[in-house]
């Protein structure tokens, strides 16, 4: 069976939010929610609860289909490569092209340290945008299912179903809870 | 969700937006992306003008070589580091500014940081651009690139200069990245907004964003690591261009105070060109109802504090040589107070520490032309302050026989001209290309659009008889309400003026 995909488009911010608790209680598991700003109310009503597991295959499920992890994450990684990147570069170039200057050190803590910090903040600020594009699946050619007044002032909730049932219930929850206006998109 | 949480978040906006709707920050922004008046291309074509012209002094120069300059032994700096340092000092605040206010949670930088930011990263383009002119053989500007050539000779990173290319180098990339990554939701919706070459345009940089709940919770924490790696690069960058002088032995160089010294005047050019761009940005984009004369009074404040620090700073400038009876520093400072460098040392300690002082009055912060004439005074003296700190540091050695004086060419005068003309151009074409104005930011300060605000405005009696979300929605749809934009304003009128009402 296809996956069909519909959208409803609201004004109201707790217009939408009920209409998620209602869909999440009627069935409707794939829920996406557009809106022009960011929304606590919305965040709110779409967090699930997190169940620790040690299962690999859920695990790597976790990181790289949901990529549902924290962000700081990559500026961690991207500051430790950062500084031995430094490393490399103010100590080991200087032990490898010596300029001895009056009893003072060839690898010298100071410079080693400064430039340290800049390659720190470089790494990690690198790898917080990268972070940033893969775990909110950024760079996308296509929009799929999308209504452009999200970006003024509207709010829409996009629910992604193959049962047939499932899609018309939805829809009729998106109707009673305010929604102006539904799209749907077939074969999505 | 609660009752008492739904109206926490409901009262979570600035009154000063009171009456403002989401859709009218969309259309105004986009407006000022895509409507322009004959005074935009006027100014474009003046900057265009002088941008060509500095380009033929550049090619001038590069063609006959330094000489054309009027430096001499032992000044051989003339006016391209100063330029450099103050391009680098304004460049500070605009992405500083809205980091610490972002950390802070200061919602009123929501409206001004955009401008701000984008004149961080102009800056620091234009202080590569003085780099070029400085280095006469641009070509060999990849000599100071660390990289491996054919005699394995690297870089010399023990170098204060070698420090200056990796901090500005990060910093000019953070500051673009900080840039870019706040404005993504805005290209989205620029996006959808526009037609033609735009419309493909803002697709390729707002790289897909819809706004949905991952993308904007991604965001948020990538924003606030992002500005909390910047807030401390931006005090080690103005550190290290104050210790490309403090390391030298030079008098009026060699001074412990120059990290903070820098930084603290950094900050303070810093602000006045956020408050010159942003009473320029407020007029001419039309922006008066999101840039208020509340957020240029608190930039005066700030201003004000830093004019403060930056004069206690001076004071110690003197105080310090002369209490270790520093021969050498005492005649830079002489040389400053009656000598020939005087004319401008009194100008910069009028416009920096004595005008601003004006700013204790209300009525001052909150008059934009006045605003507009002391942080223009304020831009000019810290030109000032490191034209003052570089030649006369040259000068004035420990060899009073090596002693010179000192006049620019005209062709340092072009392209510091040019530079100005950099920049300018730079930002002319920004406010056409970018929402100069944070449009999600900007809407987050608004209330959030909720029915049961409407409902409750418009039909208190019923609501307060309590029933479920979904009754009232029910209610409210067989009234009518519901879905219909003429009576959904209506409700708003009526929520408006009951809130007038309970005020």
């Amino acid at each position: 069976m296809k996956k069909q995909a519909i959208l409803g488009l609201f004004s109201y911010v707790d217009d939408c939010v009920t209409a998620i608790e209602e869909l999440k209680k009627a069935g409707c598991k794939e829920i996406e929610v557009h809106s022009p700003v960011p929304s606590h109310d919305i965040e709110h009503v779409l967090k699930e609860e997190k169940k620790l597991t040690f299962n690999v295959k859920e695990i790597i499920r976790k990181v790289f289909i949901d990529r549902d992890f924290q962000v700081a994450r990559f500026t961690a990684v991207g500051a430790l490569f950062g500084i031995i990147l430094a490393l490399v570069l103010a100590g080991g170039t200087a032990v490898l092209w010596p300029i001895h200057t009056g009893g003072m050190p060839i690898v010298s803590l100071p410079p080693i340290g400064l430039v340290a910090y800049e390659l720190m903040s470089l790494g990690a600020a690198l790898a917080t945008v990268f972070g940033f594009f893969f775990l909110a699946k950024l760079v996308r050619m296509n929009l799929g299912v999308y209504n452009h007044e999200v970006s003024n002032d509207k709010f829409s909730i996009i629910v992604h179903e193959s049962d047939d049932k499932v899609i018309a219930e939805a829809k009729n929850i998106l109707k009673k809870c305010g929604c102006e206006k539904i799209e749907a998109d077939v074969g999505n | 969700m609660s009752s008492q949480d739904e109206e926490n978040h409901t009262e979570d906006y600035d009154k000063e937006f009171e009456g403002v709707e989401y859709s009218k920050v969309t259309k105004d922004v986009v407006r000022s992306l895509t409507q322009t008046s004959w005074k935009y291309y006027l100014a474009l074509g003046i900057t265009f003008l002088f941008l060509l012209a500095g380009a033929g002094v550049y090619y001038y120069q590069t063609r006959w070589g330094l000489g054309v300059w009027g430096t001499n032994e032992p000044i051989y700096w003339g006016l391209d580091i100063p330029n450099f340092i103050f391009w680098i000092g304004l460049s500070h605040s605009g992405t500083l500014l809205s980091a610490i206010l972002l950390l802070t949670r200061s919602n009123w930088r929501k409206p001004i940081y955009r401008s701000a930011e984008a004149m961080t990263f102009f800056a620091l383009v234009t202080a590569q651009v003085v780099i070029l002119t400085h280095l006469a053989r641009p070509w060999r500007a990849f000599y100071a690139m660390p990289y491996p050539n054919i005699r394995t000779l690297w870089t010399n990173l023990r170098s204060a200069l070698s420090w200056d290319i990796v901090a500005i180098s990060t910093y000019m990339t953070l500051s673009f990245l900080f840039l870019y990554v706040g404005t993504i939701p805005d290209f989205a919706a620029a996006r959808d907004h526009t037609t033609g070459w735009r419309k493909k345009f803002y697709t390729v940089l707002s790289l897909g964003w819809k706004g949905s709940d991952r993308e904007w919770r991604h965001l948020h924490r990538a924003y606030i690591l992002l500005a909390a790696f910047v807030v401390p690069l931006a005090a080690s960058v103005h550190s290290v261009v104050g210790w490309d002088w403090a390391v030298t032995i030079n008098p009026g160089m060699h001074s412990t105070i120059f990290a903070p010294y820098f930084v603290a005047g950094a900050i303070f050019s810093g602000i006045a060109g956020v408050v010159i761009i942003m009473i320029l940005v407020r007029k001419f984009l039309r922006f008066q109802e999101y840039i208020k004369i509340s957020h240029i009074e608190r930039l005066a404040k700030m201003l004000l504090v830093l004019s403060l620090a930056w004069s206690f700073i001076n004071i110690f400038e003197i105080v310090i040589p002369w209490l270790k009876e520093a021969n050498f520093e005492l005649m830079t400072v002489a040389s400053k107070w009656r000598g020939s460098y005087a004319p401008l040392y009194w100008t910069m300690l009028t416009v920096n520490g004595v005008f601003p002082l004006a700013m204790f009055s209300k009525r001052i912060r909150t008059s934009l032309p006045a605003m507009f004439f002391i942080a223009a005074g304020v831009e000019l003296g810290m030109y000032l302050e490191r034209v003052l700190i570089i030649i006369p540091g040259q000068n004035i050695g420990h060899l009073p026989a090596t002693w010179s004086s000192y006049i620019p060419s005209w062709v340092e005068l072009a392209l510091t001209a040019w530079t100005f003309s950099v920049f300018t151009f730079l930002f002319l074409i920004f406010v056409k290309l970018v929402p100069a104005l944070s449009i999600y930011e900007v809407k987050e300060l608004l209330r959030v659009p909720r029915r049961s605000k409407m409902v409750l405005a418009a039909n208190p009696v019923s609501s307060s008889q309590g029933g479920s979300a979904l009754d009232q929605r029910s209610d409210s749809k067989t009234h009518g309400s519901g879905g219909d934009p003429e009576l959904a304003t209506e409700g708003k009128d009526k929520a408006k003026s009951s809130r007038e009402e309970e005020e």
